[in-house]
């Protein structure tokens, strides 16, 4: 059985770089903070959370959560209907935009990042998906 | 604000390597600043340094690379000093408390884990087992208000399903690690767990994530990333969160 003192190096055969979309949220939101320090601007990466949260609690939310539960097609229930003109292109944007994330607008980059992310399991291609949610790309 | 200073990215102990060669960080070369028992790992700060992907990236390469070598006690993003003046003195008078935490986290590593439920498996799975959520769906009323109504139906279903999941996975994860700690809310994600775990067990712990992730609903994608720089565990819920 190997002791580890702190000077050995912590390498283990499974050890392989993390990729910035793993852990974004743990670069802005973790860590240690020195308080007497100074905090560098993130007005970019707040703007996006608060914006998140706004948009979760939206009407306009709740009528896309509506629309989609509305297109659930349960194969013991033939009822569903579709939805009135009402709702325009909503619906037409909610049809094909199945792999969408619940979050739109403001959080789309984001919600897309995740789930591409999701979709392409460990690739180094999310590095560069995620990187419109943080505001650099110009 | 104009940031220019010293950026710090981490704090090690006198036993740590600190091989610095080719990590170029969001500002220049890494460099290491030594106050007694311990050492910062800085650069220069730049004037108008922000939270863009490719100094976030610099950030993330500098604490990795500390972290494969030996233990280290990682920044957030974006935590500059003053000037190296302010900087030695607020390491020699936490040095204990630097100590203490780097001890704790000495052959320790983070590893994080995501649940994504499926958004459309969800909504299945609502459909199929709310029963308000079938009544407000059934109703012949398409109007605003009743479709306003169902969305937040919806909701609220999605919200206890997801606090379901995470129920599951921590009660799962955490006899295998030394602690755990919940993470920022990520969009989508039920579940963003920090677990401090013992670098020798960090196999076994990616292993029963495996396990977990075949016995879970298939609705449900199950993302282990690590071993990480342990960014959950030196603040609060973690131990101290120091203020000088």
């Amino acid at each position: 059985m190997t002791v580890l003192k702190e000077q050995s190096p912590v390498i283990e055969p499974y050890w392989r770089s993390s990729t910035l979309y793993d852990v974004l949220e743990l670069i802005l939101d973790k860590g240690m903070v020195i308080d007497a320090y100074v905090r560098v601007s993130l007005v970019g990466i707040e703007l996006l959370t608060i914006d998140a949260r706004i948009v979760v609690a939206s009407v306009d939310t709740y009528l896309q959560f509506a629309e989609r539960v509305n297109r659930v097609d349960l194969t013991e229930t033939k009822n569903s209907r579709t939805l009135p003109e009402f709702f325009g292109d909503m619906s037409e944007q909610g049809s094909k935009g199945k792999s969408r994330g619940m979050l739109q607008g403001a959080t789309s980059a984001f919600s897309d990042a995740l789930q591409k992310g999701r979709s392409e399991g460990d690739g180094e291609r999310r590095h560069r998906a995620r990187s419109r949610g943080t505001g650099e790309d110009r | 604000m104009t940031a220019t200073g010293l950026y710090v990215y981490g704090v090690v102990g006198a036993g740590h390597p600190c091989r610095l060669a080719g990590l170029t960080g969001v500002g220049g070369p890494a460099r290491s600043v030594a106050a007694g028992p311990v050492t910062a790992v800085v650069g220069d700060a730049t004037p108008g340094l922000r939270a863009k992907r490719r100094h976030l990236a610099a950030h993330h390469a500098v604490v990795e690379s500390l972290a494969r070598q030996g233990t280290v006690l990682p920044m957030r993003f974006g935590v500059v000093s003053p000037d190296e003046e302010t900087l030695r003195r607020e390491l020699t008078t936490g040095a204990d408390r630097y100590q203490a935490l780097l001890s704790e986290l000495a052959g320790r590593v983070e590893l994080n884990v995501k649940a994504f439920p499926d958004e459309e498996w969800m909504l299945r799975e609502v459909v199929r087992h709310e029963p308000t959520v079938r009544a407000l769906r059934s109703r012949a009323s398409v109007s605003l208000p009743a479709q306003v109504e169902l969305g937040q139906a919806v909701a609220a279903a999605l919200a206890t399903r997801q606090s379901a999941v995470a129920r599951d996975v921590l009660a799962r994860l955490e006899p295998l690690a030394v602690r755990s700690q919940q993470g920022p809310p990520v969009p989508g994600c039920a579940v963003n767990a920090g677990f401090l775990v013992e670098a020798g067990r960090a196999g076994a712990f990616a292993a029963e994530v495996d396990a977990l992730r075949r016995e879970l609903d298939a609705g449900v994608a199950l993302r282990c990333t690590g071993p990480l720089p342990a960014y959950s565990f030196v603040t609060d819920g973690g131990a101290s969160r120091w203020a000088s």
